[in-house]
């Protein structure tokens, strides 16, 4: 019952969330404007920016939390220090993520008569990511919490990521 | 799962209904005020790798085959360690 409510609140969530974003940035996008084109492009600084500050943190701890776990019985401690944090930094990571999703993705539909590979590749990698990080959240299953497990952590997709948000950026800049 | 499902669906076909027009009202129309204008600041403003030429399809598709290549890598692992478990019971 509290997963079908949860569920509904997401869904009216998500709806708000789309209806009031979508039609300003489509509003946006008609314009050749040089305040628009500012404010677009701060919006990808923003997506940016959530990005770094989500994701370097959370995944040096992860990093460090399993280094202390594989080397010796006296970082265990450290370990169990870095678990006792672990929920709070998570919910940031997701928090933040989101951000830097929804901002990425108003930025790419606000410049989309500019639209090129690179951009079109980075929204694609980004969204994969946010839909097996939702998988992860949200899903009860014990298979496709294991696969959105495996496919959120991939070091191949993260390289690609971060590979394609810099050749966005020096692209974007010229 | 059924909200989540409900979600992605809505997702996609909100995203869907705005993007389409979107793509239509993008298309040239040489009759409108300021025509010239705008294609210049346009072609001024394109200078990134176009969809469509070969750098830009090599791009993309690699972008699609690496993710391909994630999801089909990750099926294989939870499919290859349920066969161990399977063998070791």
């Amino acid at each position: 019952m509290t997963n079908k409510k949860n569920g509904l609140k997401l869904v009216v969530f998500l709806t708000v969330l789309i209806l009031l974003v979508i039609p300003p940035t489509l509003t946006y996008a008609g314009d050749n404007d040089d305040d628009a084109e500012d404010i677009v492009e701060n919006l990808g600084w923003v997506a940016v920016g959530a990005g770094i500050m989500a994701n370097v943190p959370f995944i040096a701890m992860n990093k460090i939390r399993r280094y202390a776990l594989k080397t010796s019985s006296s970082t265990i401690q450290i370990a169990k220090q870095i678990r006792t944090v672990y929920k709070p930094v998570l919910n940031f990571h997701i928090m933040l993520n989101s951000i830097g999703y929804f901002a990425g993705m108003t930025h790419g539909l606000m410049l989309f008569r500019h639209l090129d590979s690179i951009s079109l590749s980075l929204a694609i990698v980004m969204s994969v990511m946010m839909v097996s990080g939702l998988l992860l959240k949200y899903t009860s299953s014990r298979n496709s919490k294991i696969f959105g497990k495996l496919l959120h952590g991939q070091f191949g997709l993260v390289i690609l990521l971060t590979a394609l948000v810099v050749l966005h950026i020096i692209i974007g800049d010229d | 799962m059924k909200p989540i499902l409900f979600v992605f669906v809505l997702f996609v076909m909100l995203s869907t209904t705005y993007i389409i027009p979107t793509v239509y009202a993008e298309e040239e129309d040489d009759d409108r005020e300021g025509y010239g204008e705008m294609k210049r600041e346009r072609e001024h403003h394109d200078e990134g790798i176009p969809l469509g030429t070969d750098i830009g399809n090599v791009i993309l598709y690699g972008t699609i085959a690496a993710i391909g290549v994630s999801v089909v890598y990750t099926a294989f692992k939870i499919t290859s360690s349920k066969r161990k478990s399977h063998l070791k019971s």
